[in-house]
């Protein structure tokens, strides 16, 4: 038992599991910003991810920090105008983040159908 | 027993469905949540086995039955009977896990679908695209070479265009998954998929007009270059979306030159050049455009 716990050491590790892009509200912002990579305004993604003003300024800044997005303000029609917009390194890291997901979910999923698969070979054995 | 088996803690389980613990009381089930995901976590149970662990009395088995539903799938099958009537019935986790499971995995390869849909493919590589275009120079030569009535040799003729058209496909679609690979990482199979689904229609017309001409018309088959030619802007043109969007002009290149060819009407458009020219500047500017946006877009997913 200790030899194969070793031989498949860090195997549920999921190191690429992001704790910066796993909050949920972060999460809708950077798949928003992803589908659309011109980039998208604050009242966008405002509505896209239905959160407030508040919550997504501190969502944002918090990605920024994170180099994953980069924020340009300007004004159109004399009106101020915020657009965000995915960094490479941020598309890099949102992608990996996905992989590693899909992982845990694979994992999970194997787990619970070997689960079931042993349970109706474990009658049958038992049956015969 | 612990509380925590098969690392799933009992408080966390509890937390997942709480409404059990308080339908169904501590002291009627006992350690109901952390004896159930050791019981049937991995490999499900009978339901006499579930009882007797969980020190459940046969009377109150209606009510975790109800209650557990949602969570776990219980069996009655003739298969899976076993011979004393009480083991009739068998249970294992599956149902609401699996589906939550599935939908999860469904949602990640949604995002991954639509982010891969928004992102310019990066798998063609410039310098295949003008292999592939030395490919056709040099069937051209070689169709000048052995192939001198073409009109009278039409399957030398062909076996010259498809191996060449064989051969480069393959080299595109090796490259394509190597470079894939390399440039979209964790969405390569998913812009791989796309972009065959764009191009592989006209590809198909084009071997499957080859047939038909080549086997029931085949004094028209001097139509072919023009059509392929046509064909191949086709394929181009849908996958103009997913490229650079300067790749619409060897699009237009393809389809002038097989509106000419087609417009010679005889034999002549068997002429080695009328592909040559064609296919091998056509892939030229290919690569032109994609080594153009590669030093733009250099760095990008």
């Amino acid at each position: 038992v200790k030899s194969k716990a070793a031989s498949s050491e860090g195997r549920f590790a999921y190191e690429g599991l992001d704790r910066v892009i796993h909050e949920r509200a972060r999460l809708s912002v950077l798949t928003s910003l992803m589908t659309n990579p011109k980039g998208l305004t604050f009242n966008d993604l405002k509505q896209l991810c239905s959160l407030t003003d508040g919550n997504l300024s501190r969502h944002l800044r918090v990605l920024e920090q994170e180099e994953m997005l980069e924020i340009a303000k300007g004004h159109e029609r004399n009106r101020p105008l915020t657009v965000c917009r995915m960094t490479v390194a941020g598309r890099k890291r949102f992608l990996e983040y996905l992989t590693t997901l899909e992982q845990v979910v694979r994992d999970a999923e194997q787990v619970t159908d070997e689960g079931s698969l042993t349970a109706v070979r474990r009658l049958a054995v038992s049956r015969a | 027993m612990t509380s925590q088996v098969v690392g799933l803690k009992r408080d966390e389980f509890l937390s997942d469905e709480g409404r059990h613990q308080r339908r169904l009381p501590e002291s009627t089930v006992g350690h109901c949540p952390s004896r159930l995901a050791l019981l049937l976590g991995r490999a499900g149970c009978s339901l006499l086995v579930v009882r007797r662990a969980l020190r459940v009395r046969k009377r109150a088995q209606p009510v975790c039955l109800e209650s557990w539903g949602a969570n776990f799938r219980l069996i009655q099958s003739d298969d899976l009977a076993l011979d004393k009537p009480q083991n009739t019935e068998y249970f294992t986790m599956q149902s609401k896990a699996m589906t939550d499971l599935q939908k999860a995995l469904g949602d990640i390869s949604s995002i991954k679908r639509q982010v891969a849909r928004s992102t310019e493919f990066r798998g063609y590589g410039s310098a295949t695209m003008a292999g592939t275009a030395g490919f056709a120079l040099l069937a051209a030569l070689a169709q000048g070479a052995w192939v001198r009535e073409p009109a009278k040799h039409i399957s030398e003729y062909l076996t010259i265009w498809i191996w060449t058209a064989l051969v480069s496909a393959a080299l595109i679609g090796l490259q394509m998954q190597t470079r894939s690979r390399r440039m979209h990482s964790g969405l390569a199979d998913e812009m791989i998929r796309i972009a065959v689904e764009q191009f592989l229609p006209a590809a198909c017309v084009g071997a499957l007009i080859t047939v038909v001409l080549v086997r029931y018309v085949a004094d028209a088959a001097w139509m072919l270059p023009g059509l392929w030619q046509i064909i191949f802007s086709l394929g181009v043109f849908s996958s103009c979306r997913f490229l650079p969007r300067q790749m619409a002009i060897p699009g237009v290149w393809y389809l002038i030159t097989g509106l000419i060819c087609t417009s010679l009407g005889n034999s002549r458009a068997l002429s080695p050049w009328a592909m040559g020219i064609a296919f091998g500047l056509g892939q030229l500017l290919v690569a032109a455009v994609l080594f153009f946006n590669a030093q733009e877009g250099r760095g990008e997913i």
